[in-house]
């Protein structure tokens, strides 16, 4: 049982990548820092978990990104996602701030590796750490164990104290009992509230209640609620959320990265009308991952079907529970519970509006497209006729949702009437609706987490010594 | 000797059908995610196959090192639903498949199964009792009966307890028989994991294989070492196995260069204490001890989830066994000018036959397992830079 009398420095909410950052940088100028994981131990580290990358601006090629990626095109490739940042000064200074966070990620036990084989494309502008997000975690948790920062786990934060403008401590349930715990600064840095179905229902309807959420069951908002019962600012869409498709027979929470399907550029996707719905081939798969989840979410019962056939098994990665494999269509169909003349008849459709020309090319826009079909397969588009067929029926798997609380550059946390709480500061997903409004840009959510962890937990500790 | 298929004769095993599907199960998981890629060499093997065959399954255990980095960096490890567990299902399929193809295949041959299947974890009791009958044979053989009470051995020379031609004879027949099962296991297999015997004669990706295996490079675990448990990586047993390994080979080259001095140099042992045959077993016989204790001592703190208990018995097993190996070889050089040398030189060799003798039953089959095993990698990861235009694969 960890020590939590007395008054600690700073305390903070959360034990994924922004709370641990947070918590080195706060610990860097100031002596007492304790970090709150809700988690127990063994499934400690939020979403970061299913991390395995960080977008950030570099200057060149090194041994672990193929070429530079400049301040400019990363603010352009923020740009392009969803209709462009929400807050351009906020998301600004994370681009900026961003091209230090690889040094300082090293500086504090992190291990890299060679971007991971299927992910070729993020290479240059991406970085990978060794083993992936756990690993990552287990990095920090070390590293806070020998800076000498407090961890209490099995830590639910109930309540805050206030006076004012300022946090003075919290309440919170450990291990089972329920206790105050005095501090002089507090950085927020619990999550969206994604785990929060009935939450997520309140914008989506019923359709929220067949959403699979990738990551774990504690991210259901807590800590956000309380702020705003503080007067908190609101910043972010309600509906904004980064979501991709998942096997339909995922587990409900924390099912991860193995869990989503890469096939759709490969394959058609209908809903369960068994009608196609959205351009498979829009663009390159990383650059179009991302709005799947909602495609799929706008759908119908919230599900839709990837079918393909035999050629292009090899041009995506297996999916982790295997597809329905059947010698026709109609018996993939069958299997998985569709109109199979339907289907078949999409397929005829699909096959017959395939261009002559089209020569497939997985590696770049090939322009093998249809003509005529609304939508229309704009690239990759091959007929779906080498048997055996597969097909595999998807759901939204929510990453993590952007509606969080307002904060000034200084990480801390705005009310609703403008004014900032004197010592509540914010870091990560919690805050990530200032950066992004819709869409969603691969490896950046770490980005976010360990700028504004950075900020957060320095800001915190400037707060305290001064 | 015609082939068998070890890979095949696994499977019909009771229990083994679950074993490979439970493998299976996790490594498409594996396959999925992809983010161990970077710690070794199974990982991008798995990703070289969209399908798992159960000669897949034998060959990935086989090349994993067991430095256990996947599972502590894995968020689908137990408490997860999804429990995966590479580093025990792996270690499973290994110790399986050590039994179907060293004991099952190889030796079946030989029609000793029954004789040849001891519990593993009671090899160092049967390099004992080998040991102290060497004691009884040897003795008897040069001495009488009677010497052995009496304990009257003339010291100094080993050849004054056995004769040369004995000591040679008894360990060139053990080491022959050993050899005709290795290579018959070697040969099973490689075709029944690979289909057939085309590239086993691969000499450029042996090389690459031996560079892996003298360096113990997959030890290094990516770049923190091996785990023991959670969060306690290091480069112990990297360390610990490297003096095992040198610590053997320097007895092995210890013996052998005795055998050069007594037949070739024309000098009869003893030798002094500056000699090739001394300083090579001196430092091996130190060396094997030290790092055969000191991984006795790293398994004994070891997370057992981690790993396969009956493997963990194997292993415990060998490492006694080597851990007496060098012992009883130091006592015979410590006590060369006492009166009781000839008892511990007839332990010794006791001992060395039967480790001769059973390493084929022992972990020491871990050695041509994984280095088929880095063969067969190094194989697919030139083909597969052939393929993308990149020339030869790299080390």
């Amino acid at each position: 049982m960890v020590d939590l009398e007395g008054q600690f420095d700073v305390v903070v909410i959360g034990g994924g990548n922004a709370a641990l950052v947070a918590a080195m940088s706060a610990r860097h100028q100031t002596s007492r820092v304790l970090l709150l994981e809700r988690a127990p131990h063994e499934v400690r580290g939020g979403n970061t978990r299913h991390t395995r990358n960080v977008r950030c601006v570099h200057a060149g090629a090194d041994a672990y990104n193929t070429g530079s990626y400049l301040y400019e095109e990363l603010w352009d490739d923020l740009c392009h996602v969803g209709t462009g940042p929400s807050n351009e000064e906020l998301a600004a200074l994370t681009v900026r701030e961003s091209e230090s966070v690889p040094q300082w990620m090293s500086d504090h036990g992190v291990n890299w590796q060679p971007p991971l084989s299927g992910t070729l494309h993020l290479g240059r502008t991406n970085r990978f750490f060794l083993g992936g997000g756990k690993a990552l975690i287990n990095t920090y948790y070390r590293t806070l164990a020998t800076m000498g920062i407090t961890v209490s786990y099995d830590s639910c934060v109930e309540e805050f104290v206030v006076e004012g403008d300022r946090i003075t401590g919290v309440i919170a349930v450990v291990a089972g009992v329920r206790r105050l715990i005095r501090a002089k600064a507090v950085v927020c840095a619990a999550g969206g509230f994604e785990a929060n179905i009935e939450w997520l229902a309140r914008y989506w309807g019923d359709a929220a209640y067949n959403y699979l959420i990738r990551g774990p069951i504690y991210n259901d908002g807590t800590i956000l609620a309380q702020l705003y019962s503080q007067g908190a600012a609101r910043a972010g869409e309600e509906r904004g959320f980064h979501a991709v498709a998942i096997d339909a027979r995922s587990p409900k929470f924390d099912g991860g990265i193995a869990t989503r399907l890469d096939s759709i550029p490969f394959a058609i996707v209908v809903n369960r009308r068994g009608e196609r719905f959205y351009d498979e081939g829009e663009d390159l798969w990383p650059k179009r991952y991302a709005i799947w989840g909602r495609n799929i979410a706008l759908q119908e019962d919230q599900i839709a079907y990837s079918i393909w056939d035999h050629k292009v098994i090899r041009q995506f990665l297996p999916p982790m529970y295997g597809p329905v494999v059947a010698p026709t269509i109609e018996g993939v169909a069958d299997a998985l519970g569709l109109d199979s003349t339907k289907i078949a008849e999409t397929v005829a459709g699909y096959n017959a509006a395939i261009s002559p020309s089209a020569k497939f090319d997985p590696t770049c826009l090939d322009g093998a497209r249809t003509h005529g079909l609304s939508p229309d397969k704009t690239n990759w588009a091959q007929p779906i006729d080498t048997p055996p067929f597969y097909g595999i029926a998807m759901r939204p798997g929510i990453t993590f949702t952007y509606m969080g609380v307002r904060v000034d550059s200084a990480a801390r946390v705005l009310r609703e009437d403008g004014s900032a709480f004197a010592n509540v500061f914010a870091a990560g997903e919690i805050m990530s609706g200032n950066v992004l409004s819709s869409g969603y840009l691969a490896g950046f959510g770490l980005t976010i987490g360990s700028v504004w962890g950075r900020i957060a937990g320095r800001g915190a500790a400037e707060y305290v010594t001064h | 000797m015609s082939l068998t298929d070890g890979v095949a004769r696994l499977r019909a095993e009771t229990g083994v059908a679950e074993l490979f599907a439970e493998a299976e199960r996790q490594l498409n998981i594996c396959n999925s995610c992809r983010f161990c890629e970077g710690y070794c060499a199974v990982y991008p093997a798995l990703e070289r196959r969209n399908v798992l065959t159960d000669g897949d399954v034998v060959y990935l255990a086989n090349l994993c090192h067991d430095c256990r980095a996947c599972l502590y960096a894995c968020m689908y490890a137990p408490p997860h639903e999804f429990g995966v567990n590479p580093p025990a299902i792996l270690a499973e399929v290994r110790r399986m498949s050590y039994e179907s193809f060293t004991t099952k295949g190889a030796l079946g041959r030989f029609r000793r199964t029954s004789l040849m299947t001891p519990r593993r974890r009671h090899l160092v009791l049967i390099d004992l009792l080998l040991g102290f009958f060497g004691v009884v044979v040897a003795v008897a053989l040069t001495h009488g009966f009677g010497a052995l009470v009496r304990a009257q051995i003339p010291t100094g020379s080993p050849y004054a307890v056995l004769t040369y031609r004995t000591i040679v004879g008894v360990s060139t027949g053990a080491a022959l028989i050993t050899l005709v099962v290795l290579i018959s296991a070697t040969l099973d297999y490689w075709h029944s994991t690979t289909g057939s015997l085309t590239g086993l004669f691969d000499l450029g990706a042996w090389a690459r294989a031996l560079r892996d295996g003298a360096t113990l490079s997959y030890l290094r675990g990516g770049a923190e070492g091996c785990y023991v448990r959670e969060n306690h990586a290091s480069s112990e047993r990297r360390a610990l196995h490297l003096l095992v390994s040198y610590g053997f080979f320097a007895c092995l080259l210890s013996t052998i260069s005795a055998a050069v001095e007594e037949d070739i140099v024309g000098r009869a042992p003893p030798y002094p204490l500056l000699s090739v045959p001394v300083i090579l077993g001196l430092v091996g016989g130190i060396g094997l001890v030290l790092g055969s204790l000191g991984l006795l001592r790293l398994k004994s703190t070891q997370d057992i989830i981690a790993t396969d208990g009956p493997m963990t018995a194997m292993d415990r097993g060998f490492l006694l066994s080597l851990a007496l190996l060098g012992a009883t070889g130091l006592l015979t050089l410590v006590t060369r000018d006492r009166s009781f040398y000839g008892l511990i030189l007839a332990v010794h060799l006791g001992v060395v036959w039967s480790a001769i003798l059973l390493a084929p039953l022992s972990k020491f089959v871990h050695l041509v397992y994984r280095l088929l095993a880095l063969v067969q990698d190094h194989r697919e990861r030139a083909e597969e830079a052939l393929a993308l235009g990149h020339g030869a694969g790299r080390g």
